[in-house]
């Protein structure tokens, strides 16, 4: 078994990487506290090709693989969390319209994804479906030459920036059939609501929408009627890698940190990192990061391969979600009292990596899937 | 907060500011570490 990145990966890593620290990191305090959409590191990647990375090329696409995808996320996300969540979303959206879509609709909305005309946006969740994601009450009705969406999403990434969102409505109540739609900004009856205030990622649109009477023509559909659930739930298998990915890469940045930190912080007449307290903390954290990367490559490898890898992938998020978590608290303890402090990164670290155990399918959900898995 | 789902990390909710507010117990007056210390100091003396 070789465990080694290829050339191509190990050239993606340090790309991503240099782009990272150098334009994404130093602003990532800033956006952080002005809850701003960083508009400049969206056109970064678009420039660069990280926006477009699991479609081919004849659709301006990367078509960089799911393992230098992972690799580029966790070093955006180390950077700059919200920036690496904008990234996620935007890459899943055109993965989804490149294996679902039309040849119309690849051709219209892939290159203006991989492009950076806007980012991408998934509408499931809705006030009264989170983790019931298929328990959602926006309808869909059929009228003459196209359909009439009602309803409302929320906590939708990208909402306010997308130039298409992929939204998920009821086609038909009984028996219940979902079906998914683009949607253009701009479209009449199409709303975008306020941003939410939130513990972290703040820099990372997160709006509500709602459809009045909206009107789309039939050839908004993505997929065949009733497809809706397939095509979102094929969307977050996908997706969990993406997050597991954010979640190493930040715990990683709050894990160099406390290393420094420990190095350099002296009490009792030495260097903290003599302790073995503070030692194991960072030996634990180390190794969870570590086994949490092997099981996104792991993931990211099956999907490659074009082999199953729902299982593999749920695994990959639960692990290095809680994983992470679990290694940003202990940066800020050893960080101490500076840990809390706005002027050392780790607490918004630990901010920005509170919410990757909840969104896009919480961990209770991931044990759920885990488990139907094996039990079959 | 994990209860509370997505609702947990908004502001509106109080969550996610008892979880903010909690973190720096564990820091100050005594770190979890010195109390670990001062505990199994206690314990070691008999």
């Amino acid at each position: 078994m070789d465990f080694r990145l290829t050339d191509e990966q190990l050239q993606v890593e340090e790309m991503v990487r240099a782009l990272s620290r150098k334009e994404f990191a130093p602003r990532a305090a800033q956006v952080d506290e002005e809850s701003r959409y960083p508009a400049e590191n969206h056109r970064r990647l678009a420039e660069l090709g990280l926006l477009g990375m699991l479609y081919p090329a004849s659709f301006g696409g990367a078509e960089a693989g799911p393992v230098s995808y992972a690799i580029a996320l966790r070093e955006v996300a180390a950077g700059c969390a919200s920036t690496g969540v904008g990234m996620a979303v935007t890459n899943m959206t055109g993965e989804t319209i490149f294996r679902f879509g039309s040849d119309a609709q690849r051709s219209l909305y892939l290159p203006m994804l991989s492009g950076g005309k806007g980012a991408g946006a998934f509408a499931i969740t809705e006030p009264g479906a989170g983790s019931d994601a298929g328990g959602l009450s926006t309808f869909a009705r059929e009228d003459g030459d196209g359909y009439v969406l009602d309803g409302s999403k929320v906590f939708i990434t990208n909402g306010a920036h997308a130039c298409v969102t992929i939204v998920m409505a009821l086609t038909r109540k009984s028996p219940r059939q979902i079906s998914a739609f683009l949607v253009d900004p701009g479209t009449p009856g199409f709303f975008i609501g306020k941003g939410e205030h939130k513990m972290g990622i703040k820099g990372s649109d997160t709006v509500s929408l709602s459809f009045e009477e909206c009107r789309v023509p039939k050839s908004s559909m993505l997929g065949a009627p009733g497809e809706g659930l397939k095509i979102a739930l094929s969307a977050l298998d996908g997706g969990r890698i993406g997050i597991a990915s954010q979640a190493i890469g930040i715990a990683r940045s709050a894990l160099a940190t406390a290393t420094e930190y420990a190095r350099d912080r002296r009490q009792f007449g030495q260097a903290i990192g003599e302790f073995q307290a503070i030692q194991w903390k960072l030996a634990d954290a180390a190794t969870e990061l570590d086994a949490a990367q092997l099981l996104a490559f792991r993931a990211a490898y099956l999907k490659e391969k074009g082999v199953p890898y729902s299982k593999e992938a749920s695994m990959a998020k639960l692990f290095a979600t809680e994983a992470g978590n679990r290694a940003c608290h202990a940066a800020v303890q050893v960080l101490g009292g500076y840990g809390y402090i706005r002027e050392y990164p780790v607490e918004r670290n630990l901010r920005d990596i509170r919410v990757t155990t909840i969104y896009e399918g919480t961990s209770e959900i991931q044990r759920l899937v885990i488990s139907r898995a094996l039990c079959g | 907060m994990q209860i509370h789902g997505g609702y947990g990390y908004i502001n509106e909710y109080p969550a996610e500011r008892h979880f903010r507010d909690a973190k720096i117990t564990e820091i100050y007056e005594g770190t979890s570490e010195i109390q670990r210390l001062v505990i199994s100091a206690a314990l070691l003396k008999g």
